[in-house]
């Protein structure tokens, strides 16, 4: 319970942090990607299921901010948090450069499904080459802020992940 | 039942796939509609806008905060100019402000004297700047090449001011009522007593007399002081008010006369160049030429003398 709870507010404070405050460390038009960086963890550290809930609130919440169809970011998120979670119970993701290679091809990934998805919605607005020529910095960019973000979220979740990990010892 | 538990187990060995397969179903769906102003879309929206609308307030005065925090340091130069530019300014604004009330306050003369003059078409006139004034002796802006001439009368729309002495080419010199040179003759009390208006002579007693009123005569305190007219004054112009009646020898008396018109104060006056009679009076009398004779060579004490 305590742990969903958790989960719940931290989700929802990332998604308004992420659609207030990141202005503030924007690098030429690139921001780190906050919620997948949730998705990432959650799907490292518990369970691809609990990864695609995540997905789910924040994507909803990234959807309601920008003029997309409800759904464009979910999809883009959820199908992202099945695939890292699925790949991370065969890697050794202990190690933070494995965790931030993660997220890098995650980053990419959910980049090109974004793009996809936005030039499969609106073909007339969409110009490949500038949403592309977005998602690489974006990937590294998001990549780059892993170890900070996943340090914090391992403080704040650290009670709750012992038993999972003294389970799997 | 064991059926149904197989069921239930597999589900549960596959619900991650499941659930996965849910959520895309319902975003394809979702994106397929086009849900983008949906009831869910509108009511999300709201809750949002308002969960997120705290930190944005926080986020706009943590950057205030900063802003001002490091403006002070970063932008000193530019401040220390703008505040340069608007102490030039404030000063700008003042000078204006002061300009501005001086033609307010000379827009309301000229206007009085304008007023004046529209209610005594008698009286033809003709306008005078004070330049300097020492010991009620005025000098004023323009001269004979205006048209003054000599024993001009000098009036303000509260009263005679005094006359004119001395005319130079592009100025000229009136003697006021305070001044010792200054005599006009002049009517007073209820029996409109004939008398002479001299001024003291000096600054410190701005008060003039009503000289050679004779003992029968009777003049109080609060009467009005007018001229008595001829060829230099047009007369019923006010000159001022009694204030008290002295013993002059043995058998006269002088009334003390406060002047209406004070002239340490104007800053413009007229000069009478033509008084017509009132008609009441032109009515009674045959008709005579009411220009003035000027200019009028004889000494003033010879002029004005009773």
């Amino acid at each position: 319970m305590r742990l969903n709870v958790l989960w719940i507010v931290i989700i929802i404070a990332t998604a308004l942090i992420h659609a207030t405050w990141l202005d503030a460390v924007r690098v030429e038009g690139v921001l780190p990607d906050l919620i997948l960086l949730l998705v990432v963890y959650f799907a490292i550290a518990f369970d691809e299921e609990r990864a695609m809930y995540t997905g789910v609130i924040g994507g909803l919440f990234q959807d309601v901010a920008s003029t997309t169809s409800i759904g464009h970011n979910v999809l883009c998120y959820v199908l992202v948090a099945y695939a890292t979670g699925r790949i991370a119970n065969r890697l050794v993701t202990e190690n933070p450069a494995v965790k931030t290679g993660l997220v890098l091809c995650a980053a990419l990934i959910h980049g090109l499904l974004h793009s996809a998805l936005f030039y499969v919605a609106q073909p007339q607005l969409a110009s490949i080459g500038d949403i592309i020529g977005r998602i690489v910095p974006t990937a590294f960019y998001t990549a780059i802020a892993t170890p900070i973000i996943f340090f914090m979220l391992d403080k704040i979740f650290q009670s709750e992940l012992k038993p999972i990990q003294n389970r799997i010892a | 039942m064991l059926g149904a538990r197989a069921i239930v187990r597999g589900v549960r060995s596959y619900r991650p796939s499941i659930t996965l397969g849910v959520i895309v179903a319902l975003c394809l769906i979702s994106m397929a509609s086009g849900t983008r102003a949906s009831l869910l879309g509108d009511a999300v929206r709201k809750v949002v806008s308002v969960a997120a609308s705290p930190f944005l307030l926080t986020m706009n005065v943590a950057q205030d905060a900063v802003e001002y925090t490091t403006g002070a340091v970063v932008s000193y130069n530019a401040a220390t100019r703008d505040a340069a530019d608007l102490r030039d300014e404030l000063n700008r604004t003042r000078l204006d402000l002061s300009r501005a009330a001086t033609l307010e306050r000379e827009n309301d003369r000229l206007r009085n004297l304008l007023k004046f003059v529209r209610g005594n078409p008698r009286l033809k006139t003709m306008s005078a700047s004070i330049l300097q004034r020492s010991k009620g002796m005025l000098t004023i802006d323009v001269g004979s090449l205006h048209g003054v001439e000599l024993s001009m009368c000098a009036i303000t729309k509260d009263g005679i001011v005094g006359i004119v002495t001395r005319v130079e080419p592009t100025m000229s010199y009136v003697a006021s009522l305070h001044h010792a040179a200054c005599s006009i003759e002049a009517r007073t009390g209820s029996d409109r007593v004939l008398g002479i208006v001299r001024g003291s002579g000096n600054d410190v007693n701005q008060i003039c007399q009503v000289q050679y009123i004779d003992l029968k005569d009777h003049v109080s305190k609060g009467d009005e002081v007018v001229s008595a007219g001829g060829n230099v004054y047009p007369a019923e112009l006010p000159i001022g008010k009694v204030l008290r009646v002295q013993k002059q020898g043995d058998l006269l008396r002088a009334a003390v006369v406060q002047p209406y018109a004070n002239p340490y104060t104007i800053e413009e006056l007229l000069l009478v160049q033509v008084a017509l009679p009132k008609p009441s009076a032109m009515a009674s009398r045959p008709e005579v030429d009411h220009r003035f004779a000027m200019p009028d060579d004889r000494p003033l004490q010879e002029r004005f003398a009773p």
